[in-house]
């Protein structure tokens, strides 16, 4: 049994340690070096900081694990000691992460996952040596024989695509967010307030007319886009994927190195995506449900980042033979077409109604009711153009052992490739107004850690019945449904 | 089919600890609400109660109600007082297990087999040391056999 990388200890440090310890070098600091002087003022704060210290080295030093020839072995605890054992084929993914602050020091975290244990962590976390990394990747690609190669490398071009159009305001704002909060926590408030009047004193000089605070918020949001472009290109570059007969490796990354294994016999499902634009230009991206992988924060279960559809279609047949995507067999009929775009269309007509509400009693707030009602009913129309789009895609169809479902959820075109066997419940559901156009709204759920749904609004009741009768997803009859 | 029980020996422990608990939490009240006698002694007669129904009734019958049957497919545990819960764990759906022990676990009975399974898992508490060992040997060959099988 090794012990974990020592800078382990690090991170078995709970983060109020560094909340504790940059105060108190400051008042080191702001003392002049009257050490004494310091100590006789904050001994209890310097007690915690070395029981910190202290029980996270303990913590480390009861920690131990090995990689057997099957399994991986880890033994944890002091008081209470737990020993585990996770077999090579209970792994459904497991993700080496060479941190580059970590690299220097041949340090490497591992994330190994199974079908099972905690649903929003991985089964088992551990920072290892690299030689240790090498062990388990060399005995999880052991070459056997007749087995078939192939590999798949997207451009840089395309790379830099699929990180424009997959970043992620909302996680670039949260980040600057928290940091600009949790900056003044630790430095004090000065540090907050000076970042807020500075962003409010630029926006006041770039653009006139438009309240301040409103082009703060842009500033804010444009920088959080960019940021998550940024760390998605660096994430991304240098991504390939590979297929050993029944092993998937993945690599990708350029600051911090990531390396993938995924157990194929263990992915739920594939789900190819678009936004409008994509489907326009014919390009896709295909991503997998595999439990581990896709799982820590910001991380995207990508399989192929962004390609063309016949380049898709060419690299699934190597990378995932057994799921293939077929055309729609059953399609939402025409009279149900409001339906989908029923929200979007009252959102639309709703925010112009709400917006003269608003400035009949706020008149003062003229510019900021203006501006937020431009900003709300831009991504509403291109919602309903969405949605519109969405009821020609839409459909279901069976593909062998396969069942293959096109929807939209949101902006994003889905398709999911779904072994029968993963389907874990089907729902049929129909309201009073479903039944005069004998339509009904059909969610399918995955086997996955949690549960997550496949939804298709209106769809015709006889053909679903028929088509879950054929695929063999319904023996009983549906007495409910006429 | 082997049926296991709840080793005794963990109700002294508990017996114990509870028992430490509540004289700890009694001398706090008596410390901290001395300025309201009557609180003071309801929060105390709470706390004999509580004692009294955890340790006089409810972990004797709990440890007596508490039994496990390893089968040639599942795993079954049986458990609860008043809400009788029976959890039935195919063994073909078994990921991994983990034994977690304590300090001075062969005579205390503080040994705990958590079994992974897909869609959820079943703990098995309070087992002895050399009950332990032979369901992780149990399992770790049901394990064995899936990989060849």
């Amino acid at each position: 049994m090794h012990r974990q990388h020592p800078v382990k200890i690090v991170k078995l440090m709970s983060k109020n340690f560094w909340l504790l310890l940059i105060p108190l070098v400051r008042g080191l600091i702001s003392l002049k070096g009257d050490f004494y002087g310091w100590v006789r003022g904050a001994w209890v704060d310097i007690l915690i900081l070395l029981f910190i210290v202290g029980s996270a080295y303990i913590r480390w030093l009861f920690s131990t694990y090995a990689v057997g020839e099957n399994s991986i072995d880890y033994r944890a605890g002091i008081f209470g000691r737990m020993k585990l054992s996770i077999p090579f084929t209970a792994l459904s993914a497991v993700a080496a992460e060479r941190f580059f602050l970590f690299r220097p020091i041949n340090a490497v975290n591992l994330f190994v996952d199974t079908n099972s244990g905690f649903i929003n962590a991985p089964d088992l976390k551990i920072t290892v040596a690299r030689k240790d990394y090498n062990v388990l990747f060399k005995k999880l690609s052991k070459p056997l024989e007749g087995e078939i190669k192939t590999s798949y490398k997207p451009s840089r071009l395309n790379l830099i695509f699929f990180s424009l159009i997959f970043s992620s305001t909302l996680s670039g704002v949260i980040f600057i967010a928290t940091f600009i909060f949790q900056s003044g926590k630790i430095i004090g408030q000065s540090l907050e307030t000076l970042l807020l009047t500075t962003a409010a004193d630029i926006s006041e000089k770039l653009i006139v007319g438009l309240p301040p605070l409103a082009v703060a918020a842009s500033i804010i949001i444009a920088a959080g886009w960019i940021f998550s472009f940024v760390t998605n290109i660096l994430r991304y570059i240098g991504f390939r994927i590979k297929r050993e007969g029944k092993r998937i490796f993945i690599r990708t990354g350029f600051l911090t190195k990531r390396r993938y294994y995924i157990n194929p016999e263990k992915i739920n499902y594939a789900d190819i995506q678009q936004n409008l634009l994509m489907k326009i230009f014919s390009v896709m991206s295909v991503h997998v449900n595999c439990t581990g992988y896709g799982k820590a924060k910001n991380e995207l279960p990508v399989f192929v980042p962004i390609t063309t559809k016949a380049q898709v279609i060419s690299s699934l047949r190597f990378l995932l033979p057994d799921l293939q995507p077929s055309p729609n067999s059953v399609k939402p009929k025409l009279a149900v077409i409001f339906r989908y775009i029923m929200f979007p269309f009252y959102f639309m007509m709703g925010i112009p109604i709400a917006a003269e509400i608003l400035y009949h009693f706020f008149p003062f707030w003229k510019s900021m009711i203006v501006f937020v009602t431009v900003m709300a009913e831009i991504p509403t129309i291109w919602l309903l153009i969405v949605k519109f789009v969405s009821f020609f895609t839409t459909g279901i169809s069976e593909n062998g052992e396969n069942i293959c479902i096109n929807y939209c959820s949101w902006f994003k075109y889905h398709t999911i490739i779904i072994p029968k066997e993963k389907i874990a419940t089907i729902t049929l559901t129909q309201n009073k107004f479903q039944t005069f156009a004998d339509s009904c709204n059909l969610i399918i759920y995955s086997n996955n850690e949690f549960a997550k749904s496949h939804m298709l609004i209106s769809m015709p009741l006889k053909e679903i019945k028929e088509l879950l009768n054929s695929a063999g997803l319904c023996k009983s009859e549906l007495r409910f449904f006429k | 089919m082997k049926k296991y029980y709840a080793d005794r020996t963990g109700i002294g422990i508990l017996f114990v600890i509870i028992f430490l608990l509540v004289i700890i939490l009694t001398t706090l009240s008596l410390i901290f609400l001395s300025f309201l006698p009557i609180l003071m002694w309801i929060v105390i007669g709470l706390f004999a109660a509580a004692f009294f129904a955890v340790v006089i009734v409810w972990l004797p019958l709990y440890f007596k109600n508490l039994c496990y049957f390893i089968t040639d497919e599942e795993v079954v545990a049986n458990t609860g007082v008043f809400f009788k819960n029976k959890r039935i764990m195919k063994l073909s759906a078994l990921q991994y297990f983990t034994c977690v022990t304590t300090p001075f676990s062969e005579k205390t009975g503080f040994n705990f087999v958590v079994l992974n399974a897909l869609g959820g898992n079943i703990i098995l508490l309070f087992l002895s040391h050399r009950d332990m060992d032979e369901i992780a040997k149990t399992l770790s060959l049901v394990i064995k056999q899936k990989k060849e099988g």
